[in-house]
């Protein structure tokens, strides 16, 4: 599952990625638990979703809205993963956040072995 | 000679046995409103560590359970902040109720003051619901001990608990 994971952050631009682990431990260091904020935490990884959709438009070239849904689901699959416990007291998915999240991944990784992901376009700056 | 001896054990065991029987004790652990609602029955008493006041109380969730009644030894705090599990009660949801607690404090002077407060809760089945009784004790300068009478319409909530203040 960690494999998985690990592939599935590699679909996303690191500074994305990096700033979503980055906020997790801001929380940590200001002495809150993995199980606080969770508001704030989906607040944040909706606004990083919006990032990542603008990255993807401007250095990767993705237009397409289908795709770009795709990789927002993704996204926030990837972040249900890697802070499952924040997750908990999330009404419906929260009750069964412990199998909900790693079998949405699953299929996630499933469901997008089938296409090719988009590449970053040659020129574009990194992070 | 004998025969004292073993009356004095035997008092000795009642009355550690029935010191233990009215001493309220911390016990497990909870991190999410989740498993705070699920593992527990409706009515169970939660110290919420660390929070002084109301406002810190609901971002955090930090509960100890507390069982039984009686002294309570709590670690040293500016305030208290208590929550009642209010998800799967026996008799039903959605009717608000009322919930009530009696503070007395005793200064280290000898003077007593007594703080009555009274909320609205409803019976939830919503295992994740924020919206917990909640209350906060506040003012503990130069208290040295305080007692906490909890009660509510159903009696789910009725106990009493009391803290020596360091």
């Amino acid at each position: 599952m960690d494999k998985r994971l690990e592939n599935m952050r590699l679909f996303f631009p690191a500074e994305v990625t990096g700033a979503y682990v980055a906020i997790q431990g801001l929380l940590a260091s200001n002495g809150i638990q993995k199980t606080e904020y969770m508001g704030y935490m989906i607040f944040i990884a909706i606004a990083l979703a919006a990032v990542n959709a603008v990255i993807y438009w401007k250095f990767y070239n993705t237009v397409s809205p289908v795709w770009q849904i795709v990789l927002a689901v993704g996204f926030l699959i990837w972040v249900g993963n890697i802070d499952m416990p924040r997750f908990k007291d999330l009404w419906m998915a929260g009750l069964r956040v412990e199998l909900v999240a790693p079998t949405l991944l699953i299929f996630y990784t499933l469901f997008t072995s089938f296409f090719e992901l988009p590449k970053r376009i040659e020129n574009a700056p990194k992070a | 000679m004998r025969r004292k001896h073993r009356i004095v054990c035997i008092l000795f065991v009642v009355l550690a046995s029935s010191g233990g029987a009215i001493a309220a004790e911390r016990g497990d652990k909870f991190d999410s409103y989740r498993d705070m609602h699920a593992d527990t029955q409706y009515g169970s008493l939660f110290f919420n560590e660390g929070s002084i006041r109301l406002l810190d109380s609901r971002s955090r969730k930090r509960f100890v359970k507390i069982t039984g009644a009686g002294e309570l030894s709590l670690p040293s705090q500016e305030g208290y902040c208590f929550v009642f599990n209010h998800y799967g009660s026996s008799s039903g949801t959605g009717v608000n109720q009322k919930y009530r607690l009696k503070i007395s404090k005793v200064f280290a002077d000898g003077r007593n003051k007594e703080e009555k407060l009274v909320g609205d809760y409803a019976p939830t089945d919503n295992v994740v619901s924020s919206r917990l009784p909640d209350w906060c004790i506040a003012g503990l300068l130069n208290v040295s001990k305080v007692s906490l009478e909890f009660s509510s319409d159903d009696g789910y909530f009725d106990r009493t608990i009391s803290m020596s203040i360091k």
